[in-house]
């Protein structure tokens, strides 16, 4: 069955029982191969998706969604998204969009669903042995993984909205493990793309290599105020985990901090926070929301200050104003809100340039156990880190068993400088390099 | 579960092994979820699905080739099979499949199943948490209250013969409660769970779990932050077992034991711990969040003792990696769904019960930190370095709990910290989490008994 004619079977079989509604139907391919000692360790293709219906029925919208997708399945949805309905009480209003702005649906352009597996399997096999190669040190790997997915989303609704995209990327990614004497450490490198040929296994391999002999000899630190550089990836982690905040959804719930807070000063005035859609390269790319609303480019927070909420139709109709295009959702959830590219704009110095500008300080690289040690709600964290010492502008010794304390909102309060490395996330944030200052470091010297 | 027979079972299978590969396998699986959500007294969310889908896994060797599709129809699973079976080497099986009835073992009893509920009995709980929670102190700024169930059926088959089915029905309530104090926010939560039918809410004490969680959310509130640095820490019961989980669960699995990359490889019938320390892992305890009957490749669920009196006893082992360590499988191998690969993890694990009390724990204390409600936390598995959340935490001084503190996170080595356990209480308890890993996330029980720690690393400010 193709997607048009499911939605309209949809909405044949379930017109006299609703008010209104919308299929948000998904599909793709997944390819996963794993490397390990010059062998497919593990390779995993699938196809797989899944339907969504949500029914508005006096006001009151009720959700359901199936993987299997059949007559039986049809009558599932629209059951269950009935009983679904008729047990909701809030009363927010759940809007439909007509689809009456058409998104930009930019020509998609990526060749990784027609390159051939054997030539996906030959690069990483390759990567691993080019990272081996590098070091004698080098005694094993963690991972070595390639990964695309291809995917389709078709959304349409009784209002007359239709709409659809694809989209693809891929994700090459080397864990390395090395051993000096008796000691173990660890790192990694990877990188994103939408087409095969963007892949260089070179530096990929130097960058993780590098990144894992550079920690050995590490030192701790005695707990203290430190001026840090919180190196790009651990400034996308740290404001991916804290996104929830600019949402008008947890606002509306009052669950954000940053209630009545829009036309403020919220952060150092060189923040520039943007949502951007199309951004070049990014894993999140989408021309529409999740309610079809074609995506925008604006400014969150534009030199400091909050500018707006990310909205969808529900929370935008709520407070009066027109929705931003953040509606996001998958199949098997809700609607809710979401960034799309997130990304902190970048200033003018490159990395080396930075840590000359910090004299003495610490370069925090990669931050953990972000899902435990930080509450978006109250917005303080602690989270163990690891990096390197900074001593007379240069990066020195590796730093380990250390945390970061501080709290979100005062914590963007305190950035002195903005880098120019920006670095694509793995989490679609993208984010360059900041030095933040007065930060508290706790270690064990 | 009629949806595909044993005899379209049987022709898959041995299309699997056509081009190549020693072992095949097959994962069935059928799953309805509801979840519900409550906000401002108001039913905000009602959700139903069903996740349905095959995981075809095909195994050479130490390699493994894994496909999954939505499509049950045996024309498309004989030809996935097929395709994905051609990257391996071949191999002679004569293949004689004759599956006939599925076994079948139960290990958690279900009462009344989700579907026979009706959902007002659903929201009234849920109404009746969120009023005591909001109830409870003039600084409760918000509660969100959560029910979820789910009811999952699989069925495995492999080319050895193995023909399992099992069921799993699990439910999860939380309260999670907001308090709002000087323009700041602090939140407290509980998450009680079980693999249970609508029967675990019998005894479910609704006004207790509401008004502790808006107790922590109000005392954390008015608390000061956590200092910095490496002190005593005792660990209260229950959620404190994810000490464990992070400190040592994580390192024992096969996964990264039969590579060479846990800090725990090769160190079996060594002494791993302090005297104290006896720790189980154990998937068969009845009705418990993290119990099955059968492990997902099919293998019956067991105790397993991982360590006995400080000593490791044993590794977490599935199928594929305890070929690479010449292991047995000790019925650990777990995957969220058809969708993933499936390979060692943990079900319900604990540190034992031990002799110590409370009192004595807290007298020998002069400054540490009393730790008595954990959340989450994470690993690295190579370095053995961990890390987890402190949700509710106290000052000891001098023995006595004296004020609350906020915001720390307590970070350490595994192996280290093993060592570092000076004493284990007697009042065990478990808890319920959901653990994400390689294969996925899972529902993973945690548990001790209160322990003490001489010394960890409390990153506060």
């Amino acid at each position: 069955m193709n997607n048009k004619t499911l939605a309209n079977s949809i909405f044949e079989k379930g017109s006299k029982l609703f008010d209104k509604m919308e299929v948000y139907i998904v599909s793709g391919t997944d390819t996963s191969i794993n490397i390990y000692n010059q062998e497919i360790d593990s390779y995993s293709i699938a196809e797989a998706g899944g339907i969504s219906l949500r029914g508005i029925l006096d006001g009151k919208v009720g959700y359901a969604y199936s993987e299997q997708v059949s007559e039986e399945s049809i009558d599932f949805l629209i059951n269950s998204a009935l009983d679904s309905a008729k047990t909701v009480t809030t009363e927010d209003l759940e809007l439909f969009y007509d689809g009456k702005e058409l998104p930009n649906v930019n020509k998609f352009e990526s060749d990784l669903a027609n390159i051939d597996v054997k030539k996906k399997i030959a690069l990483v096999t390759e990567l691993e042995s080019k990272t081996r190669q590098l070091s004698d040190l080098i005694v094993n790997t963690s991972s070595c993984m390639y990964q695309d997915t291809v995917s389709n989303r078709y959304i349409a609704n009784t209002e007359g909205l239709e709409v659809e995209s694809q989209s693809a990327f891929g994700i090459v990614y080397i864990g390395v493990i090395a051993k000096n004497g008796d000691v173990m450490h660890d790192g990694m490198a990877y990188t994103t793309f939408y087409n095969f040929d963007e892949v260089n296994i070179d530096t990929i391999a130097k960058e993780a290599v590098d990144n894992t002999l550079s920690k050995f000899n590490p030192t701790s630190v005695k707990s203290d105020k430190y001026t840090v550089i919180l190196k790009n990836d651990a400034v996308s982690d740290l404001f991916a985990s804290m996104e929830s905040v600019f949402s008008a959804e947890l606002v509306q719930k009052k669950l954000s901090l940053l209630e009545g807070k829009i036309g403020e000063l919220i952060g150092s005035d060189k923040l520039n926070l943007i949502n951007d859609p199309l951004y070049p390269k990014s894993i999140v790319n989408a021309p529409f929301d999740a309610e079809g609303v074609p995506t925008k480019k604006y400014h969150i927070v534009e030199n400091g200050v909050l500018k707006t909420y990310m909205h969808n139709l529900k929370t935008a109709a709520k407070m009066g104003v027109e929705t931003t295009g953040n509606a996001s959702r998958s199949y098997k959830s809700g609607m809710g809100v979401s960034g799309q590219s997130l990304v902190i704009e970048p200033g003018d110095l490159d990395f080396e340039q930075l840590t000359e500008h910090v004299g003495n300080g610490i370069v925090i690289e990669d931050i953990q156990g972000l899902h435990s040690g930080l509450n978006p709600i109250s917005g303080d964290f602690s989270l163990p880190a690891q990096g390197y010492l900074i001593e007379d502008g240069k990066v020195t010794r590796a730093v380990n068993q250390i945390t970061i304390a501080d709290n979100f909102f005062d914590f963007i309060k305190k950035i002195e400088v903005i880098g120019n490395d920006v670095k694509i996330s793995l989490n679609g944030t993208i984010a360059p390099s900041i030095i933040f200052t007065d930060i508290s470091i706790s270690g064990n010297l | 579960m009629n949806l595909i027979n044993s005899s379209t079972i049987e022709r898959v299978l041995t299309a699997a092994l056509e081009n190549g590969g020693d072992f095949a396998e097959l994962f069935i699986e059928d799953r309805v979820n509801s979840s519900i959500n409550l906000i401002d007294n108001k039913i905000e969310q009602n959700l139903s699905g069903r996740d349905y889908g095959v995981g075809i896994r095909i195994i050479s060797g130490f390699n493994t080739v894994y496909a999954y599709t939505n499509d049950d129809d045996e024309a498309n699973l004989i030809s996935i099979a097929r395709k994905a079976s051609v990257s391996l080497n071949k191999s002679n099986i004569d293949l004689v499949l004759n599956f006939d009835k599925p076994n079948t073992r139960i290990i958690n009893p279900i009462k009344v199943y989700p579907r026979d509920v009706d959902v007002n009995r659903k929201i009234e709980l849920m109404k009746k948490g969120y009023d005591v929670a909001k109830n409870y102190d003039d600084s409760i700024s918000q509660v969100q209250v959560g029910y979820l169930d789910w009811d999952q059926k699989v069925r495995i088959a492999n080319t050895e013969g193995l023909y399992v089915e099992d069921r799993r029905v699990r439910t999860r309530y939380s309260i999670s409660s907001v308090a709002a104090h000087n323009g700041e926010y602090q939140t407290g939560s509980v998450r009680p769970g079980a693999s249970m039918g609508f029967e675990f809410y019998d005894n479910l004490d609704i006004d207790a779990l509401g008004k502790e969680a808006s107790q922590i959310a109000v005392t954390m509130s008015k608390a000061k932050y956590a200092p910095s640095g490496s002190l005593p820490v005792i660990m209260d019961n229950a959620f404190g077992g994810v000490l464990f989980h992070e400190a040592c669960g994580h390192g024992l699995e096969a996964s990264f034991v039969s590579k060479g990359t846990s800090v725990y490889t090769g160190l079996l019938g060594q002494k791993i711990a302090s005297d104290c320390v006896t720790a189980i892992d154990d998937g068969t305890i009845e009705n418990e969040w993290g119990s099955l009957a059968y492990d997902d490749e099919g293998t019956p669920t067991q105790r397993n003792v991982l360590i006995e009196n400080g000593i490791l006893k044993s590794y977490l082992v599935d199928r594929v990696n305890g070929a690479r360590m010449n292991m047995p499988s000790t019925g650990s191998c777990r995957r969220e769904s058809y969708r993933y690969k499936p390979t060692s993890r943990m079900t319900n694990t604990f540190i034992d019960s031990g002799n110590n009390t409370r009192e004595e724990m807290f007298a020998g204390v002069e400054k540490g930190l009393y730790a008595k409600k954990l959340g989450g936390g994470s690993v690295n598995i190579t370095t053995g370095e961990f890390n987890f959340a402190v949700m509710e935490g106290y000052l000891i001084e001098n023995g006595k709990i004296t004020e609350p503190v906020r915001g720390a996170s307590l970070i350490g080595s595994g192996r280290e910290v093993l060592e570092k356990i000076d004493m284990v209480g007697s009042d065990l308890s478990l808890a319920e989490g959901m653990c994400g890993a390689a294969s996925g996330s899972i529902p993973a029980g945690v548990g001790q008994p209160p322990v003490r720690i001489k010394e960890l690393t409390v990153g506060g400010r």
